[in-house]
């Protein structure tokens, strides 16, 4: 589609008068189709605003039902959400907020047998998962497919921020090249998935439309206790089981 | 006299306090290595727990920066640290 509707230039009104994005890069936005991994507290922040801003298709993956502890961070839900299944529910307000996009709601574990059909037809990759493990099986994919990967995490106060150009840019097991131990529930405030999981939606609103730079070869760490950004450069690791041998 | 910050982040932090802050003047050079067994003896078992391997040394997942360079791409735990270096101790995060 290269046109936008009256009801379209209406909604995006406040970012097409930006003058880098116009009508041109709502259209791009239009067309493009995003992949949202686990919609937590990271996840559903980012979903919300890729919906907001018009992204014509997002397809949302997590195998959670909501629980009381999730809503201390996790803003598309209310209480009513408790028992559901987070993709439905989640679905349900982002068609809310916005009735022209396609929400594809899957609630499946990611696992490596799945990833492949999870990453059909997708642009992009956002990072909303709370585990390693997956975040490596979604990376690697990533990588094999050349999608770009938003990664985030976030633990207590802090959080991080590293965006995936695969061939251009280190991966995250560059980074991290066996998943670590990992916790059985992870401590955070509501803020801090906040704005990692909107530094994580703009990252992906910034490649879609082709716009500045992406937040490569860094690690953004937020330290919300002494509200400080930290970027700390990385390289591609000529070790790397992942992307050592892909160039651009 | 060398004086090194030591920055520490996440589960790593937690075992510091401080907010994860904290300095040190040291009357001689020191290396990465000096200030891991220094940092060892001063936080004890919970430090311990969270940084070292069953070898006593960093474990693999914990990213040890000097003034946002990498240790890896200096003399790893041998880099000499000199008066007014920041030290970041960073281990991988998991939440979401």
């Amino acid at each position: 589609m290269n046109v936008l509707s009256i009801r379209e230039m209406e909604r995006y009104d406040r970012q097409i008068k930006i003058s880098e994005l116009g009508v041109e890069g709502q259209i791009k936005l239009k067309n493009s189709r995003i992949l949202v991994v686990g919609v937590g507290g990271l996840g559903g922040v980012a979903a919300t605003y890729l919906a907001m801003a018009g992204v014509g298709f997002i397809r949302i993956v997590d195998n959670g039902i909501l629980e009381l502890n999730n809503l201390n961070r996790q803003i598309p839900y209310s209480e009513k959400d408790i028992g559901r299944l987070k993709v439905e529910a989640v679905a349900e307000r982002l068609k809310s907020l916005n009735s022209e996009i396609v929400i594809e709601p899957i609630s499946e574990k990611i696992t490596s047998r799945n990833i492949d059909g999870l990453l059909r037809d997708v642009d992009l990759v956002v990072d909303g998962l709370d585990n390693f493990e997956t975040r490596l099986i979604v990376n690697d994919k990533c990588i094999k497919f050349r999608i770009p990967f938003i990664h985030g995490a976030v633990y207590s106060f802090e959080g991080r921020l590293m965006t995936i150009i695969p061939g251009r840019s280190p991966c995250l097991r560059c980074l991290i090249p066996t998943a670590p131990p990992e916790h059985d529930t992870i401590p955070v405030i509501g803020p801090i998935p906040g704005v990692i999981g909107c530094l994580e939606a703009l990252e992906a609103l910034k490649i879609i439309t082709d716009l500045g730079k992406p937040f490569t070869d860094k690690i953004l760490i937020f330290d919300g206790l002494n509200l400080e950004f930290t970027s700390i450069p990385i390289v591609r690791s000529p070790k790397c089981p992942a992307c050592s041998k892909l160039t651009d | 006299m060398v004086k090194i910050v030591v920055k520490a982040f996440a589960t790593i932090r937690e075992a510091i306090g401080e907010f994860g802050k904290i300095s040190f003047e040291f009357p001689e050079q020191v290396t990465v290595k000096n200030l891991i067994e220094i940092l060892s003896k001063r936080f004890g078992e919970k430090f311990n727990l969270e940084v070292l391997d069953d070898n006593g040394l960093p474990k693999k997942t914990i990213k040890i920066f000097i003034n946002g360079r990498d240790i890896e791409f200096l003399d790893g735990l041998h880099t000499v640290l000199k008066d007014g270096d920041e030290v970041a101790l960073i281990p991988p995060i998991a939440g979401g």
